[in-house]
């Protein structure tokens, strides 16, 4: 649920960013397709970490997720950053 | 080194060092730190859709520059804070594998204040264009 709900705010995040098109251009699409692809990924994975999340509570032991929480953290930090260049840019 | 920092799983490859020192911790607190990094990456991206908004939103309200201004804090601020939540996820993962104190958010008070300036500005210039 968690995965979930976090990748339905990434695309909402995305579907705001659209609202930018009008004054700043194209340029707002780089964001807009880091976020969509973000939120795409998280509902691709999901049946994948589920699996392995309830395996891992039955025989109690989780390996944590270190690069699901790289990528989220690199994605939201590439949205920060593109979205001002895309807001100085027009 | 001390006996809790001894690695007693296999190393996982290409992860941090700090994830494959001492013991696994139970997988409920795994998972609870994880869920916990995820609400805050959910209150970075309210951040950053809040400096969206502010951008798109408040032209009746602010002039150019005070908007891309305002909208740029907010969108860094998000990015940092999606960083931190990383920081902080590793050092909890480590704290509970090492069997030590979870270390202290750092970053909560920091928030609190920005949320209530930013607050207050927003309320201060709507009370200045339209009267009280």
């Amino acid at each position: 649920m968690s995965w979930g709900r976090t990748g339905l705010a990434t695309s909402v995040v995305a579907l705001l960013l659209i609202r930018w098109y009008p004054s700043v251009g194209g340029i707002v699409f780089v964001p807009v397709i880091i976020a969509l692809l973000g939120a795409g990924l998280i509902q691709v994975s999901q049946r994948r970490r589920y699996t392995v999340q309830a395996a891992g509570i039955a025989n109690e032991n989780v390996a944590s997720d270190f690069w699901a929480v790289f990528w989220m953290t690199v994605m939201a930090v590439l949205i920060a950053t593109t979205g001002v260049i895309a807001m100085w840019a027009a | 080194m001390e006996s809790g920092e001894q690695p007693t799983t296999p190393p996982r490859k290409r992860v941090p060092r700090a994830l494959h020192l001492g013991e696994d911790p139970d997988p409920r607190f795994t998972l609870a730190n994880e869920r916990t990094f995820l609400a805050w990456i959910r209150t970075s991206l309210a951040l950053l859709a809040g400096g969206i908004a502010v951008e798109a939103f408040t032209h009746e309200i602010f002039d150019d520059t005070a908007r891309k201004v305002l909208g740029t804090l907010l969108l860094i601020l998000g990015g940092l804070l999606a960083a931190s939540a990383a920081g902080r996820w590793l050092r909890v993962e480590a704290a509970m594998r090492q069997k030590r104190s979870l270390p202290i958010p750092i970053w909560i008070p920091l928030i609190a204040l920005i949320c209530a300036v930013a607050a207050i500005t927003v309320l201060v210039a709507i009370w200045v264009t339209n009267g009280f």
